[in-house]
């Protein structure tokens, strides 16, 4: 099989291919990326770690039948390296080699057979239904930052998902913060499904969603995977088995103090006083009638402090949390205005936008002084 | 002062004639067959006569070497060593001094009881093997570590003696405070070794370096009734070269111009933090002695070897590259509990609760210590000394028993053997976080974390007051409702049997030695 293609577009999705090639893996072929034909005019490249896989059409002028799994990392830096201009590939399944030529230059690259290589899911038509892309996208990229990269609970390393047919809801947790994203979007579900996507799976797919121009995402369920296809590349993930954690009895019933703050002010004040938080150190919120001081201190280190003006009536009480977790919850709010809502220097705070579409759950850190 | 400086002999090994005297290119002094001194000076200048005593009482610890080169061609490498230039030109620009004490756990039973004095003692009785022994004993060919019984068939007149610990961590602390006497940078580094910095002690002491350490020396001897053998060094590597340098009771001063002597003949693998592994690369690399080690290139070192082994190539010529760790340990990397039992035993039940207790006493050290464990390791040994274990990992570091012995059970059914027999049992908990919680959860799994823990404080507050074995969990019940060792190795040290008047098994008072006993 002789395969043409100019270097720009190979390159580019061999590196986005690359991303689910198995790094340490005793199954040499997971390292590699099978190369194979779908049409005259269309290519496909495939990667699978196992846990995630990925295939990917590329447009390219194919001649002749064949396949192979060629070496990942060593096929897209010999791609990279080549001058611009057209790649030819020629692909020798009886021998298993890829010959790569371009200008005066040849590579030729030992590959391993096809047959090797691990078969991926397919997108069953009879079992799909579309999502819209763009909500799905920003969902993603609101509620992933919360999950638990701790992998001694496997069901926090994932998103909780539930479909339905004009909404879209994730939720994520590592244990100390609890991010609930509601989005409108249309989709073709006929029931209500809900299950756990690894967390790293699901950022994939925003990645490859901000690249691509489809309006909607194909989504299937089965057999403990879902499959994902945004136009011709198709991403599958293995599922998360478990139970989410209960997430609604977390959320108290009622807060007792609430202050609206500008967004992008309150994100500013935390970068600015968080430099002074080092060593684990909390940043102290202090509510006080009429404003709010952010504050932190390291010892030996220094400290700092900010006021910031709000319309706070209630007692003065003092709550710290952590910056990196406080900076995420408002970060997450997509509106100008931003809304914390605390009860007691021990009882979980909340961050939210005005409606109840995001809810950031986030436990406070005991105050030693 | 012969008597009470003995001279160290690098050359002299078993059957040699003490070396001739005579001055050779290292320039050194040694002494000649009848034992008196000869003095080559290099170089003129006038002496007084405080810096010739110090003169003296270095020579009298430094090299003899020269003229056993000579005459003893058996040893090669060690001529090869003189033509070798020094490795260092100075002194000390630091002085470091290492002191171990000689046969420790035998010397204190020794020194307790004189009719104990020139005979081969040994202790470990209740572990059934050799911990220590005196120098008695060594000169009999017993070791570390051999069964009991066939000391008793070597020597049958051997004195065996269990280990009596707190006398020993008792006399530990006094010889620590004597040396704290003449500095206090002390590195605790042993129960019986220390590493001391004198560096600037000189003027403050009226005396140089080798004499404080002859002073240490001679204190330490006098006072405790035995010997500690005693090296000087600009490091604290070259310090432990020259405080094993000549044992027992040796007084060895190596200031840097003479490191190489001492590094020349000896195995690579003698040096101070340089293992079996680290051995055996360097003999690929074709390095056999410390000597050939410390002539490297720097660069070559550093290229090939991490920090710590660089520090040593430093510390070998004669730079100060290790610290004194002067603080007393305030956290661990791991902990670990391991005990023996005897008989040896095939009851799961009985076996299960020897590694219960371990794990008890495992975690009660750990939350002295705030620390949790993400991991443990259990593990069982037979009475053929083979051994089996397994890792266990949690899901969130702890330090209560019950959760951990609740991991352990079905690890333990697995590696239980009915078919042997057991002879000890053991517990180490690593990855350890220290387990003060800032950050509770939501889930209120720190609130119930914290529940639990109040109860263990309660119970570690009661063990503190009544003795650590007065709480124990269930699953540890047949470890406590049986002694740890039936039979001879039972016996209990003598200071935990005589008890003075008002004394408990629990509260005794802080000395280390009976007066004696009338008979």
């Amino acid at each position: 099989m002789q395969i043409t293609c100019p270097k720009e577009i190979l390159l580019d999705k061999l590196q986005i291919v690359s991303k689910t090639v198995a790094t340490k893996s005793a199954m040499p072929v997971l390292s590699g990326i099978r190369v194979s034909r779908l049409s005259d005019e269309m290519m496909e490249l495939a990667s699978t770690d196992m846990d995630l896989s990925l295939r990917l059409a590329v447009n390219a002028s194919i001649e002749g039948q064949g396949a192979v799994v060629a070496p990942g990392r060593l096929l897209t830096d010999v791609v990279r390296s080549l001058p611009a201009g057209d790649v030819l590939m020629n692909i020798n399944t009886s021998e298993q080699t890829a010959t790569v030529t371009s200008g005066q230059a040849t590579f030729t690259l030992n590959c391993l057979p096809a047959a090797d290589f691990p078969r991926l899911p397919e997108i069953r038509e009879e079992d799909t239904f579309d999502v819209e892309k763009n909500p799905l996208m920003a969902t993603i990229n609101t509620v992933a930052r919360a999950a638990s990269r701790d992998e001694t609970r496997p069901v926090l390393t994932g998103i909780l998902v539930k479909f339905k047919k004009e909404t879209l809801k994730m939720v994520s947790t590592d244990s100390y913060r609890l991010s609930v994203r509601e989005t409108g979007a249309r989709s073709s579900l006929p029931e209500k499904r809900a299950i756990i996507v690894p967390r790293t799976s699901l950022e994939e797919l925003a990645r490859l969603c901000s690249g691509s121009d489809a309006e909607n995402v194909k989504v299937s369920i089965v057999d403990g995977q879902i499959i994902f296809g945004i136009n011709e590349t198709i991403l599958a993930s293995r599922l998360i088995e478990g139970q989410f954690p209960n997430y609604q009895q977390l959320l108290p019933d009622e807060f007792k103090h609430e202050i609206s703050i500008d967004r992008d002010e309150i994100l500013e004040v935390i970068a600015r006083i968080g430099l002074m938080a080092q060593k684990n150190a909390p940043l102290r919120l202090r509510f006080t009638s009429g404003e709010i001081t952010v504050s932190a201190q390291t010892p030996q280190v220094g400290e700092a402090s900010e006021a910031v003006p709000v319309s706070y009536t209630g007692e003065e009480i003092e709550v710290g949390f952590n910056p990196e977790f406080l900076r995420d919850g408002f970060e997450s709010v997509d509106e100008e205005q931003a809304f914390l809502r605390v009860i007691s220097p021990l009882r979980p705070g909340l961050i939210k936008g005005s409606g109840d579409d995001f809810l950031y759950l986030i436990m406070p850190v005991r105050l030693s002084a | 002062m012969r008597g009470r400086l003995p001279i160290d002999g690098p050359l002299r090994r078993e059957g040699e004639e003490p070396p001739e005297g005579g001055g050779g290119p290292g320039g050194g002094h040694a002494l000649n067959r009848r034992g008196s001194k000869e003095r080559v000076w290099r170089g003129g200048g006038v002496r007084t006569e405080q810096s010739r005593r110090d003169e003296e009482l270095a020579r009298s610890a430094r090299l003899p070497q020269q003229g056993a080169a000579r005459q003893a061609g058996s040893a090669p490498r060690r001529s090869d060593a003189m033509a070798a230039p020094p490795v260092a030109i100075g002194s000390f620009p630091r002085a470091m001094i290492h002191i171990d004490a000689d046969a420790f756990f035998a010397s204190v039973e020794q020194a307790r009881n004189p009719e104990l004095r020139g005979r081969p003692v040994i202790t470990g009785k209740e572990r059934n093997i050799v911990a220590s022994m005196s120098y008695e004993a060594k000169a009999l060919g017993i070791q570390r570590g051999t069964p009991l019984n066939e000391v008793k068939r070597i020597c049958p007149e051997a004195v065996l003696l269990p280990s009596d610990y707190e006398t020993y961590s008792l006399l530990s602390k006094r010889f620590f405070s004597i040396v704290r006497r003449y500095t206090p940078d002390v590195e605790e580094y042993g129960i019986d070794e220390c590493f001391a910095d004198i560096t600037g002690m000189r003027r403050p002491l009226k005396m140089s370096y080798p004499r404080i350490a002859a002073a240490i020396k001679e204190e330490l001897d006098t006072s405790f009734g035995f010997t500690f053998s005693t090296g000087l060094a600009p490091n604290k590597t070259v310090a432990k070269i020259a405080s094993k340098w000549k044992k027992p009771s040796g007084l060895t001063v190596i200031p840097g111009r003479d490191i190489h002597r001492y590094l020349a003949g000896m195995p690579v693998e003698k040096v101070w933090g340089i293992g079996p592994h680290t051995t055996a690369y360097l003999n690929k690399l074709g390095i056999r002695t410390a000597l050939e080690f410390a002539q490297k290139d720097e660069g070559w070192v550093q290229e090939r070897f991490s920090k710590p082994f660089y520090e040593t190539w430093r510390e070998l010529n004669g730079y100060s590259a290790i610290g004194l760790e002067t603080e007393e340990k305030e956290t661990y990397a791991s902990i670990q509990k391991v005990k023996t039992f005897t008989p040896p035993s095939s009851d799961p039940e009985f076996v299960f609760a020897q590694l219960s207790k371990n794990v008890e006493n495992a975690t009660m050290k750990a939350r002295r210590y705030h620390l949790a464990a993400h991991r443990a390791i259990c593990f069982l040994k037979t009475q053929d000394y083979r051994g089996d274990g397994a890792e266990m990992r949690f899901s969130r570091a702890t330090a209560f028993p019950h959760e951990i012995i609740r991991a352990m059970e079905p690890v333990f059914r697995r590696l239980f053997d009915p078919r042997e027999r057991y002879r000890s049992t053991g517990v180490v908990l690593f990855k350890l976080i220290d387990d003060t919680i800032t950050q509770p959860d939501l889930f209120g799994v720190t609130a119930r974390i914290e529940r639990v823990a109040k109860v263990y404080e309660a119970a570690d507050g009661i063990r503190v007051k009544y003795g650590k074995h007065t709480l124990f969990l269930g699953s540890s019940f047949y470890a406590h409702s049986f002694a740890q060792h039936l039979g001879e190795r039972g016996d209990v040290p003598e200071r935990r049997e005589d008890l003075f008047k008002g004394e408990t098994a629990r509260q005794r008072l802080g000395i280390p030695m009976f007066l004696g006993e009338v008979k």
